[in-house]
């Protein structure tokens, strides 16, 4: 059987049931899922805590198996080790060994994928340096904040320089600034070709890097497809120009009430936290302020980009 | 820039996995503990055995339960880490980074054995190096120099053994199982096997007891391996091993002959009836290839019990072969396979179940396995098969079929006990090592790997709790 990187994930009607101690049917977490990713596009996988998300995932890792259906990464079923090769996953918790270094555990990882030595060493240090943990990259795991635990994460997803990645929950427990990395990493890797699958409840998220999504609610897709087919309002129209003063607005006002004959909706369109944020820390930066936490390039390794 | 890669040279993914748990384990000050507690009870024993008063006493004492008291320590923390190797990483979830990686069930499980392995072989080195100065030390001590002779000949040293060929023939346990049937001693109900059983086991009892006046013959075949060095040190030694059920031990007087194609020997001695009594002997006598006939006669007045031997192992031929050290080193090895099997244990079993499971279920097998050859020989249900076979109950004969099964297959992990041959000087050969390892390791440990494997591959490793 060979692999197929134009299909990263192909589901049919995946369903799982968690049984109790005896056997009997307790939960039905996925029920019947379709589910088919295209090479280079970043997949979201939306859902209240419970719907489905992780099961899904870990499905797709191999890491729990179908009671129906199937689900195929790259053609192969997802225990086989090909499959694996070409499959990164920052799970929703880091679940790293506390007693290991940053460094150690990318090299560990590095190892099982077969890198060459020289090559592991290239790696660790360009996926240090994206997630800002060269200064700490030979501290235990174990004394590290969650964030900086989660970066450690993110990096070790990298290592193999993967085709097809799965983040669960990406951003939790990274700061604002940290959050933006993240999806605009997420976004730099799709545009490098790779298929990126991300699992998140929190919609902002999603919304800022995703080219189509899936719903998830009791274990089934309740809504999916592009963001502009599920959040376009298409019977309203929003003009944004530039403040024309108070007179023009009540005139155009007046010409929409009378072609319409409803009252238009004005407003001032306001930033988003995250932008209003991130742009005072900016200003801070370069007024000299320096950050004493892990600091992070905007970059993507370069060998991620290869 | 600090590097910490390391050169995984064999199968990266199992190389991975092993460095992940000798670092861990490294690490980790269980592990310290372990080792501190394996050093420090072997220095206590030294400080604290008394021994029977001699020198030799005293160290065979050390060297055997030092040795002992390593193997316990390591067996309970490798069992352990065994257990929580697999079903720890599971409950942690560590498991999830791991298994999403291209790492076969079959290298995960070797990776962890081999770390396990690791720390425990570095931890027995340690130990044995440190009993190994302790002989050193003994040797060197400022002890009278007859002492010091006797310990260098008889504790370290390695020495060929050689045993006699079975006196007991087919036809000696037939008859005496026919006789036995006759007077009703054995019951007709009684099965073949366990009839069999109780007629040898009385046939060797009655042929090791000597009468006054009577006399016994043993045979030793010298295989072509054996090759006694020719420089002046070579020695050579009967090993006796005498059994007397009573509380009068008074010396009684025997006559030995050695015969072999280059030369014979002659003693006439008075020594007690009962434990261990060595005899020295020309080395001349013992010729790879060549036949060496011993013959004992009780020499003793009237009044005097017979002479018993022990049944199983009434003589032995002892004669120089190498030092002290290496046999320690194979000795070691042996019984490092051994913890080896150990660590599988608890690894498939933590594979299976929780850590807590795991550890109650391997200590119960442990427990039930230790004890099965004693059961086994010594249960009363034994003597009841042959005698009263129909008063079994149906659990007492499923019981001990059960752990005569189990001793079974055991029993080839017991055959060679490399503690014993240490403190009796006995020649461990690397043919013995190699065979014992492989058949440990290449079995035992063959068995627990696929059935490691095959409850990994379909274990479910990201369940919710």
């Amino acid at each position: 059987m060979r692999e197929s990187l134009d299909k990263p994930v192909v589901a049919r009607g995946l369903t799982k049931v968690f049984a109790d101690f005896w056997n009997r049917p307790k939960v039905r977490a996925v029920d019947g899922l379709d589910l088919e990713l295209r090479k280079g596009e970043i997949f979201g996988l939306l859902g209240p805590n419970g719907s489905g998300k992780s099961t899904t995932i870990k499905m797709i890792l191999g890491l729990l198996h179908p009671t129906g259906g199937e689900v195929e990464v790259f053609g192969l079923p997802p225990a086989n080790v090909r499959a694996k090769r070409l499959t990164g996953y920052l799970p929703e918790e880091s679940y790293l060994y506390p007693y290991l270094t940053p460094r150690e555990t990318l090299d560990m990882m590095g190892s099982i994928f077969n890198l060459p030595s020289a090559e592991r060493r290239r790696r660790i240090e360009q996926l240090l340096e994206m997630v800002g943990l060269s200064a700490a990259a030979d501290r235990p795991v174990g004394e590290f904040s969650k964030g900086m635990a989660r970066r450690v994460g993110l990096a070790q997803a990298l290592v193999n320089n993967p085709s097809l990645v799965i983040l669960d929950e990406p951003t939790s427990g990274l700061d604002p600034i940290a959050c933006r990395h993240v999806k605009d990493l997420t976004v730099a890797l799709a545009r490098s070709g790779k298929t990126v699958l991300l699992s998140s409840h929190l919609l902002a998220d999603v919304e800022d890097v995703c080219d189509r999504v899936a719903i998830l609610f009791n274990g089934r897709v309740r809504a999916r497809g592009t963001l502009t087919e599920l959040l376009e309002k298409r019977n309203i129209v929003r003009f944004a120009v530039p403040d024309p003063g108070s007179e023009a607005v009540a005139r155009i006002s007046g010409l929409v009430r009378e072609l319409s004959g409803r009252d238009p909706q004005i407003d001032h369109p306001s930033m988003d936290l995250e932008d209003f944020f991130l742009d005072v820390i900016a200003k801070a930066s370069r007024e000299g302020e320096t950050l004493s936490g892990a600091a992070p390039t905007c970059a993507p390794a370069p060998f991620l980009m290869e | 820039m600090r590097s910490c890669a390391v050169s995984y040279g064999m199968n990266n993914g199992i190389a991975a996995i092993a460095v992940l748990t000798f670092r861990g384990a490294w690490r980790s000050r269980l592990t310290h503990c372990v080792a501190a507690l394996a050093c420090s009870s072997i220095l206590a024993l030294v400080l604290t055995a008394r021994g029977d008063g001699t020198l030799s006493g005293l160290l065979k004492l050390v060297i055997e339960y030092s040795l002992k008291a390593a193997f316990w320590i390591l067996a309970v923390s490798g069992l352990w880490a065994g257990c929580g190797a697999v079903s720890e990483d599971i409950r942690r979830r560590h498991i999830q980074l791991l298994a999403v990686k291209p790492l076969r069930p079959s290298e995960l499980w070797l990776g962890r054995w081999i770390g396990i392995s690791a720390v425990m072989a570095l931890t027995l080195a340690v130990c044995g190096v440190l009993v190994g100065a302790i002989a050193s030390a003994a040797m060197n001590s400022s002890a009278a120099p007859a002492e010091r002779k006797h310990l260098g000949e008889h504790v370290l040293n390695a020495r060929w053994r050689l045993l006699p060929s079975e006196r007991v023939t087919r036809q000696d346990v037939e008859k005496r199982l026919a006789d036995l049937k006759a007077d009703g001693t054995i019951s007709d109900r009684a099965s073949a096997e366990d009839a069999w059983r109780y007629a040898l086991q009385r046939v060797k009892w009655e042929r090791s007891t000597v009468q006054r006046g009577e006399s016994i013959e043993w045979t030793f075949r010298v295989p072509q391996s054996v090759r006694v060095p020719q420089s002046g040190n070579a020695k050579a030694w009967a090993r006796i091993r005498l059994y007397s059920p009573l509380r009068d031990r008074r010396e009684t007087a025997m006559e030995w002959t050695f015969a072999a194609p280059s030369g014979n020997a002659g003693y006439s001695l008075s020594i007690p009836p009962d434990g261990v009594h060595y005899l020295d002997i020309p080395p001349s006598l013992v010729k790879p290839g060549a036949t060496l006939l011993v013959r004992f006669r009780h020499a003793g007045e009237a009044e005097d019990a017979p002479v018993m031997f022990d049944p199983d192992a009434p003589i032995e031929i002892l004669v120089t072969r190498s030092g002290f050290a290496g046999n320690l080193a194979r000795a070691v090895l042996i019984i490092f396979c051994w913890l080896s099997i150990v660590a599988a244990v608890g690894l498939t079993a933590g594979t299976a179940f929780s850590m807590p499971v795991a550890l109650f279920v391997t200590v119960c097998v442990f427990i039930i396995a230790s004890s099965s050859a004693f059961f086994t020989e010594a249960s009363v249900v034994n003597y009841a098969k042959v005698h009263d076979p129909e008063k079994i109950s149906a659990y007492a004969r499923a019981a001990s079929w059960l752990l005569g099964k189990i001793s079974l297959l055991l029993e080839p992990l017991a055959r060679l006990d490399p503690a014993q041959c240490l403190i009796d000087g006995v020649y461990i050969p690397w043919s013995a090592t190699f065979t014992t390892c492989a058949l440990i390791l290449g079995t035992y440990a063959a068995l627990l790997f696929a059935a490691g494997v095959f409850l990994l591959k379909r274990k479910e490793l990201a369940l919710p709790e």
